[in-house]
């Protein structure tokens, strides 16, 4: 008769630590891709520019100046 | 480097210290895209966001055709309401208003791109950095 081979529960324990550290980390790299890594591409409003459509700058500046351009 | 690379980097500072007011005005001398793109920026700012858009335009400018479709989804990009967008776009809602800043344009002389006014004078330089220098000095005065 052949004699079951003996589980090792703590292997096993120490496998399923490494699965999920592996997935903590996978979740945790895809959440920054979403959402930490939009921070550093937060565009503003004109508002927030302080700006009126394509004027940017306080209107009590004692220097004006203005850019005509094409964008091609 | 761009006028756009050189001149208004370098000038941010002094217009977030309230030293300088900046306008951007449209010269389309490029044909029918740079108009659609000039038409696109004002519809953007009608959603608040005319110098992200524009910021995207310098960006997108010699390496993503500026057909209507691409101006559109851009806007979507930026997360504006793309349904008054495409009915700005479609309607050419701003078109009077960049024919009045190309008259003005012209009321200068200005024939080219870009073309700096300060204070109401034409700025005549071969070099941007000369713009910045020309500000500066105006700032200082």
């Amino acid at each position: 008769m052949s004699k079951k081979k003996p589980v090792n529960r703590r292997g096993n324990q120490g496998l399923w630590w490494v699965v999920g550290g592996a997935v903590v980390l996978v979740g945790a790299l895809i959440a920054f891709n979403q959402f930490g890594g939009k921070k550093d591409s937060v565009v503003k409003t004109d508002t927030e520019l302080n700006a009126v459509r394509n004027v940017i700058g306080s209107s009590a500046a004692k220097v004006t100046l203005t850019k005509y351009s094409d964008f091609l | 480097m761009t006028a756009h690379k050189v001149v208004e980097p370098q000038l941010a500072a002094l217009i977030e210290s309230g030293d300088v007011q900046f306008e951007y005005k449209h010269l389309v001398v490029l044909g029918a895209r740079s108009q659609w793109a000039a038409e696109a920026n004002e519809c953007a700012a009608d959603q608040d966001m005319f110098w992200a858009y524009n910021e995207m335009l310098f960006e997108k400018s010699g390496k993503v055709n500026f057909t209507t479709d691409n101006l559109k989804l851009w806007a979507k990009d930026l997360g504006l309401d793309t349904t008054k967008f495409s009915q700005c776009f479609d309607k050419k809602t701003h078109v009077k208003a960049i024919d009045q800043m190309e008259a003005d344009a012209r009321a200068l002389s200005i024939q080219s791109t870009p073309t700096y006014v300060l204070n109401g004078k034409v700025l005549k330089v071969t070099d941007f950095n000369q713009v910045v220098t020309a500000v500066k000095q105006a700032v200082k005065k």
